[in-house]
C-alpha cells in the first residue's frame, strides 16, 4: 500500500530522512518494499499484514507507528466541521439488517459545490496511485487514505424515500454500477439501498443511480465497516478488487470509526464546502469494554531472551498508545488503544514490545538444552537409504508431481477408486496417484530422446481413499530404458532389484508368477506388463511389488522395464538384520557344466535339481552363460553354471568333487536333460 | 701379484663396458666361470705354489674376488633399475585421454538440499519425524489458530472430494506444520524436531510458483526456549548450508502459529549483500518464516498455556534449492528432464 512522506510528516514531527525511515520501518514495523521520489515528496510502498490492516491502512495509522517506533512527537488530525441546527433525521433514517454491518454511519451535507479538487490535493492522489474525480469524491478518498477506512457519497437529490437500508440483496436484484457496468445480485451480496433498490454494493463499488455529479448539492456521506467474509466474497465473484474492497476485506476498527466522522465532514466541507445536519447516523451494537491485559513484566524478557527493564516496557507501551496500570508482584494491566483490537493477549504484546525494542539488538544465543533424541522416523531414514542406494545403482532420482489426470490413470488401465481434488487447477492435475508409473514412463518417454538408456527412480507416496481416511504409501519405483535382446533389460532390472535387496541385507527374494487375482493394494497396473516378461517380487513371503517390462501398446519406441516396491514391506522385513559368516578357510574348487534343455524350461528348476543332487560339499549354483542357437537345435537352449565345491573343515580332493558331478549328471540326465561339460 | 692386479684392471674394464643383462651374465661366466672363468682359474694355480706365497696371494686373491662380486651386484641393480625404466617408458599413457566412463547415479536436487538440510539439524540434535500429505482440516489450519483464515478459501487451498465418508474434510497440506501438532499430541518436551514434504498450494504456475513444493520445517521446545535461541540456531544453520559470512536479518511478521512471528532474510547470495537484480538491490534475500510457537498451538495439542515457550521456523525448500544452485525456474524440478538431473 502506498504512503506519501509528506503526509506522513503532518502528523509525525522531525521525522528521519525517507531512505532512513524505510530501513527502521522494515527492521521496526512492517516491510517497506520500495521507496520512490516523485516530484518533491517521497512514497513508499509498504506490505501491510492481515492483522494490522485495520489501523495501518492510512497515514494517520502510519504516522502513529512511526511515532511508537521512532519516539518523535505525534499530532492527531484536528476536526472542524460545521453543523447547522437541524437534526439529520429530518433528512434521511437508516435501517441495518442483522450480520451485515458491524457499524454503520450517515452523515447529511447541503450546498456543496462540486469541482476539480486543489492542486495539493490531487498530487497527494497522484503518488497513492488514486485518481482525481472531483473535490466530493476526492474528500471521501482523501479521508480513506488518511484513517484506512473508505467512505461513500450518495447524491441526496436521488435518492427516493427518506430510508437508506443495509441488507442483503433480494431475489433477481440487479445494480448498474457508476462504471455503467450491470451486475446480478445474489442473496449474500450486502447493498446499501433506498425505497427503489440498490445504489451501492456495499464496501465495494457505487451504483450509477445516486451517483455524485457536478450538479449535486446535497449530498449523503456514507462511513461503515461491513462484514469482511461477505466484501471479500462478493468482490471476487463479480471480479472487483477497490481501494475499498480491498480494505473492506480485513476488520476495520469499528470502535473508532465515531470519532472519525467529524473528520470526514470537515474534509468534505474543507474540499466542496457545505453544511452539515446537526448529527450523524450511528448504528451499532454497544461495544464490549476493552479488557486490560496481564502483562508479566519478567515473561518478557523470558520469551524475546534479552533482559528488557520495566521502564523501558513502559516507555514501549505509552508510544504504542496503551495505559498502564501497576498490577500485582511484577505485573501490569494494560489497556490497549481502542484502534487496536488485535492486541488479545500478553503474547501479543511482547511481539510489539521486541519488534519497537529492535529484534537485531537481541542478542543470538545457543539455546541449552538436555540430550534427549525423540529418534528418527524409521521409514524416512529408511526411504533416504534406499535413495542413496538407487543412486548407488547408477540411476537419477526424479521427482514427479502427486496429482495427475483421470486420463493418465485410465490410460494405464487402473480402475481401482482415487482420491480426488474437489477444486483442482485443471484436468491435468486432479486426482491423486496411485501408482508412480504414469509419472515415470513419460519422464523416460522424453529421457530416450535425449540419452541413450537412461535410468530413473522416484521414492514418493501413492493414494487411495481407505474406508474412512485417505491413505498413503510410500513406494519406491524404478524404471529403465533401452535397446537390449532377449529380455536383457528385464534381467538389468531384475539385478538392480536383488542388488538393493542384498543393500538391503535381505536375501530371501523371490520372483514369481504373476496371480492377476491377487492384485492388492499398494500393488497394481497388471494391464501394463508383457505377458511373458512380468513377476510379483516377495521377500519371504511377503510381496513387495511388481517388475515387468512394460507391454508394447504402452511404452517408448524402445523396451521399457519398470518396478515398483512398496518400502514399508520391505522394511518390515529388515528386523532379520545382517549377521557375520565365517570366511572360507580352504580353497573352493569350480566345475563348470552346460545344460540343454527345452527353451521353456526356467533357470530355476535346473538349479533346484544340481542343488538336490549336489549334497552338503556343494556350496553355490551360479548361472554364468546362457545361448539359445541354432547349435542344438530350434527349440533347445544352453545354459552353464559354474558348480562351487566348498568345506569349512578341510581342502577337497578331486575324486570327491568329481563322485559329486557324476551324481549331478545322473539326475540331471533323469530328467531329460543333456549334459555338457 | 701383478697378476691379480692385471686381473682387476682387466675385469673392471670389462665390467664397465657391459651394458644389459645378457652381457652381465657373459662378464660373469668369463670371471667366475666353475671351469673356465678367469678368477676361478687363477684360485686354481694357486694350488701349485708354495705354501708361503700360496698364502700372500691367496689372501689378495679373495680381497679381488669379494670386490669383483660387489662391482657384479653394483652393475646388476643398475642394469636392473635401466632395463625397468625403460619397460616402463613402454607403457606410457596420454594422460589427456578421456578417462572410462562409469554410468553415475544422481539424487535430485530437492533430495539433496532437503538432506544437508537435515544433517546440519540433525548434528544440532534435532529428531527427524514425518506427517501424512494429505491431512484434516484440523491438524492443517484449527490447530494452528487458523480457524477461518482466509489461506482456507477454496482458491488458495486444495481440498478433496466428499468421496470419503465422515465428519473430516481433507486437505493436501498447504504446509508441513501439521505435524507439529501430530508430535506434540503424543510427545512431551523437552524436544526438537525436523520435518519436511511435500506440500500444495492452489496456485497458477510460473517460474517462481508451483501448486506442489517441498517444505522443511523445525520446532524446539522447553522452559527457556528464546526469540535468542531462534537466532543463534538459523544463524548457524545458514552459515553451514551458504558459509561463513553470511548474516540473518529477522524483520516482524504475521503468522496465526507463532507469535512474535518474524520474516528472515539472509544475505544475497548472488551479490554476497552488496545488491543485485536477485535482491533488488537491497542485499537481502527472503527465505523463511520464523517465530515463537502461538500459545493457541500448545493448546491445541493438549499442553498447559505458558508452561512452554518453542520456535519454530519453516522454509521453502524449492527456494533454497534455486538460490544455491542458480536454478532459474521452479517448474524445472518437477519435469525430470534427464539433462537437469544429471547436473547434481
Amino acid at each position: 500500500m502506498k504512503f506519501s512522506y509528506s503526509w506522513l510528516s503532518d502528523y509525525v514531527k522531525s521525522m528521519p530522512e525517507p531512505k532512513k525511515l524505510a530501513e527502521l520501518f522494515t527492521l521496526r514495523a512492517y516491510q517497506v518494499e520500495s521507496i520512490e521520489k516523485k516530484g518533491s515528496d517521497t512514497v513508499f510502498d509498504i506490505e501491510l499484514l492481515p492483522n494490522r490492516f485495520a489501523d495501518l491502512a492510512g497515514h494517520i495509522g502510519i504516522a502513529h507507528e512511526i511515532h511508537a517506533i521512532y519516539g518523535s512527537k505525534f499530532l492527531f488530525p484536528k476536526p472542524d466541521a460545521r453543523r447547522s441546527k437541524t437534526p439529520i433525521k429530518e433528512y434521511v433514517r437508516a435501517a441495518v439488517e442483522n450480520g451485515t454491518a458491524w457499524r454503520y454511519t450517515l452523515s447529511y451535507v447541503e450546498g456543496v459545490s462540486v469541482k476539480p479538487s486543489p492542486k495539493k490535493i490531487q498530487e497527494r492522489f497522484a503518488v497513492c496511485g488514486l485518481r482525481p474525480i472531483n473535490s466530493l469524491v476526492d474528500a471521501t478518498n482523501y479521508f480513506m487514505l488518511d484513517t484506512g477506512n473508505p467512505a461513500h457519497a450518495f447524491d441526496y437529490d436521488k435518492i427516493e424515500g427518506k430510508t437508506i437500508s443495509v441488507r442483503r440483496a433480494r431475489p433477481s436484484e440487479t445494480m448498474e454500477t457508476i462504471d455503467g457496468a450491470v451486475i446480478n445480485l445474489m442473496k449474500n451480496d450486502v447493498v446499501i439501498a433506498d425505497a427503489r433498490g440498490p445504489i451501492a454494493l456495499a464496501g465495494i463499488k457505487g451504483g450509477k443511480r445516486a451517483e455524485i455529479t457536478k450538479d449535486t448539492k446535497r449530498a449523503l456521506i456514507e462511513l461503515g465497516v461491513f462484514d469482511p467474509a461477505r466484501v471479500r466474497e462478493t468482490a471476487r465473484r463479480v471480479g472487483f478488487t477497490t481501494d475499498a474492497s480491498m480494505r473492506f476485506s480485513h476488520l476495520l476498527p469499528a470502535r473508532v470509526l465515531g470519532s472519525t466522522v467529524e473528520l470526514l465532514i470537515g474534509y468534505i466541507q474543507n474540499f466542496a464546502g457545505g453544511i452539515a445536519a446537526k448529527d450523524s447516523v450511528d448504528i451499532h451494537k454497544p461495544f464490549p469494554k476493552i479488557i486490560p491485559i496481564l502483562l508479566d513484566v519478567p515473561y518478557a524478557s523470558h520469551l524475546l531472551g534479552a533482559v528488557l527493564s520495566e521502564k523501558e516496557i513502559l516507555t514501549i507501551l505509552k508510544r504504542m498508545g496503551c495505559s498502564t496500570v501497576k498490577g500485582k508482584a511484577r505485573t501490569l494491566m494494560v489497556a490497549p488503544p481502542p484502534w487496536r483490537e488485535d492486541l488479545k493477549s500478553s503474547e501479543d504484546l511482547i511481539e510489539d514490545i521486541g519488534r519497537i525494542y529492535g529484534i537485531e539488538r537481541i542478542e543470538a544465543r545457543p539455546p541449552r538444552a538436555p540430550m534427549i533424541s525423540s529418534g528418527h522416523d524409521e521409514l524416512h531414514i529408511f526411504s533416504d537409504q534406499l535413495r542413496g542406494y538407487m543412486k548407488e545403482l547408477g540411476y537419477a532420482e526424479a521427482i514427479n508431481y502427486a496429482l495427475v489426470s483421470e486420463d493418465d490413470l485410465a490410460s494405464i488401465g487402473e480402475a481401482r477408486s482415487t482420491l480426488k481434488l474437489a477444486n483442482p487447477l485443471s484436468k491435468e492435475y486432479a486426482v491423486f496417484r496411485t501408482s508412480m508409473f504414469p509419472g515415470l514412463l513419460k519422464n523416460i518417454k522424453i529421457g530416450t530422446l535425449y540419452e541413450h538408456s537412461p535410468r530413473l527412480f522416484e521414492v514418493g507416496r501413492v493414494f487411495r481413499p481407505a474406508r474412512n481416511t485417505p491413505e498413503e504409501h510410500m513406494m519406491l519405483a524404478c524404471i529403465l530404458s533401452g535397446t537390449k535382446k532377449s529380455g536383457g533389460l528385464y534381467y538389468e532390472a531384475k539385478g538392480t532389484l536383488e542388488a538393493l535387496v542384498e543393500e538391503c541385507g535381505l536375501d530371501d527374494i523371490w520372483f514369481r508368477e504373476v496371480d492377476p487375482k491377487a492384485s492388492v493394494w499398494p500393488f497394481t497396473l497388471l494391464g501394463t506388463m508383457h505377458p511373458h516378461r512380468s513377476a510379483q517380487v516377495e521377500i519371504g513371503t511377503k510381496r513387495v511389488g511388481y517388475l515387468f517390462e512394460v507391454h508394447p501398446d504402452f511404452r517408448a519406441r524402445e523396451p521399457v522395464v519398470f518396478f515398483e516396491l512398496s518400502i514399508p514391506n520391505i522394511l518390515g522385513d529388515i528386523s532379520q538384520k545382517r549377521e557375520f559368516r565365517a570366511i572360507p578357510r580352504f580353497p573352493a574348487m569350480v566345475r563348470d557344466l552346460s545344460v540343454l534343455v527345452h527353451k521353456d524350461e526356467r533357470a530355476d528348476s535346473v538349479i533346484d535339481v544340481i542343488e538336490n543332487s549336489g549334497g552338503q560339499l556343494l556350496a553355490d549354483v551360479d548361472l554364468f552363460d546362457y545361448y539359445e542357437g541354432s547349435g542344438f537345435g530350434e527349440d533347445r537352449k544352453s545354459l552353464a553354471f559354474h558348480l562351487v565345491f566348498q568345506s569349512s573343515e578341510r581342502t577337497l580332493k578331486d575324486k570327491e568333487v568329481l563322485d559329486r558331478i557324476v551324481v549331478i549328471k545322473r539326475a540331471l540326465g533323469e530328467r531329460g536333460w543333456e549334459v555338457r561339460e | 701379484m701383478e697378476l691379480l692386479e692385471t686381473l682387476k684392471k682387466r675385469a673392471l674394464e670389462t665390467l664397465e663396458k657391459v651394458a644389459d643383462a645378457s652381457g652381465l651374465a657373459q662378464w660373469e661366466i668369463e670371471i667366475f666361470g666353475r671351469k673356465q672363468g678367469e678368477l676361478t682359474r687363477l684360485l686354481r694355480s694357486l694350488r701349485d705354489l708354495p705354501e708361503a706365497e700360496r698364502r700372500k696371494i691367496g689372501a689378495g686373491a679373495n680381497k679381488l674376488r669379494e670386490k669383483l662380486e660387489e662391482e657384479l651386484n653394483k652393475k646388476r641393480a643398475f642394469i636392473k633399475k635401466q632395463t625397468t625404466k625403460r619397460e616402463l617408458l613402454k607403457e606410457k599413457v596420454d594422460i589427456t585421454f578421456p578417462g572410462t566412463r562409469h554410468k553415475r547415479g544422481h539424487l535430485h536436487p530437492l533430495t539433496q538440499i532437503r538432506l544437508t538440510s537435515e544433517h546440519i539439524f540433525t548434528s544440532l540434535g534435532f529428531a527427524i519425524v514425518e506427517g501424512p500429505e494429505i491431512e484434516t482440516e484440523f491438524y492443517n489450519f484449527d490447530a494452528l489458530n487458523m480457524a477461518g483464515h482466509s489461506a482456507r478459501d477454496m482458491q488458495e487451498t486444495f481440498w478433496l472430494d466428499k468421496s470419503i465418508p465422515g465428519k473430516n474434510r481433507y486437505v493436501p497440506r498447504t504446509q508441513v506444520t501439521g505435524i507439529q501438532v501430530r508430535f506434540m499430541e503424543r510427545h512431551n518436551p523437552p524436544f526438537r524436531i525436523v520435518y519436511s514434504g511435500t506440500c500444495f498450494r492452489r496456485e497458477a504456475t510460473d517460474a517462481s510458483h508451483e501448486f506442489q513444493f517441498d517444505q522443511l520445517e523445525c520446532l524446539m521446545v522447553d522452559k527457556d526456549i528464546t526469540v535468542a535461541n531462534l537466532k543463534y540456531i538459523l544463524h548457524a544453520f545458514f552459515e553451514k548450508l551458504f558459509g561463513k559470512g553470511v548474516e540473518i536479518r529477522l524483520r516482524p511478521s504475521y503468522f496465526p502459529f507463532t507469535e512474535p512471528s518474524f520474516e528472515v532474510d539472509i544475505t544475497c547470495i548472488g551479490c554476497s549483500g552488496r545488491g543485485c537484480s536477485i535482491c533488488k538491490q537491497s542485499g537481502w534475500v527472503e527465505l523463511l518464516g520464523a517465530g515463537m510457537v502461538n500459545q493457541k498451538v500448545f493448546k491445541a495439542a493438549g499442553y498447559v498455556p505458558r508452561q512452554w515457550q518453542g520456535f519454530a521456523f519453516g522454509m521453502g525448500l524449492d527456494r533454497i534449492a534455486m538460490m544455491k544452485y542458480k536454478i532459474p525456474d521452479i517448474r524445472l524440478f518437477r519435469q525430470n528432464d534427464i539433462r537437469f538431473l544429471q547436473q547434481f
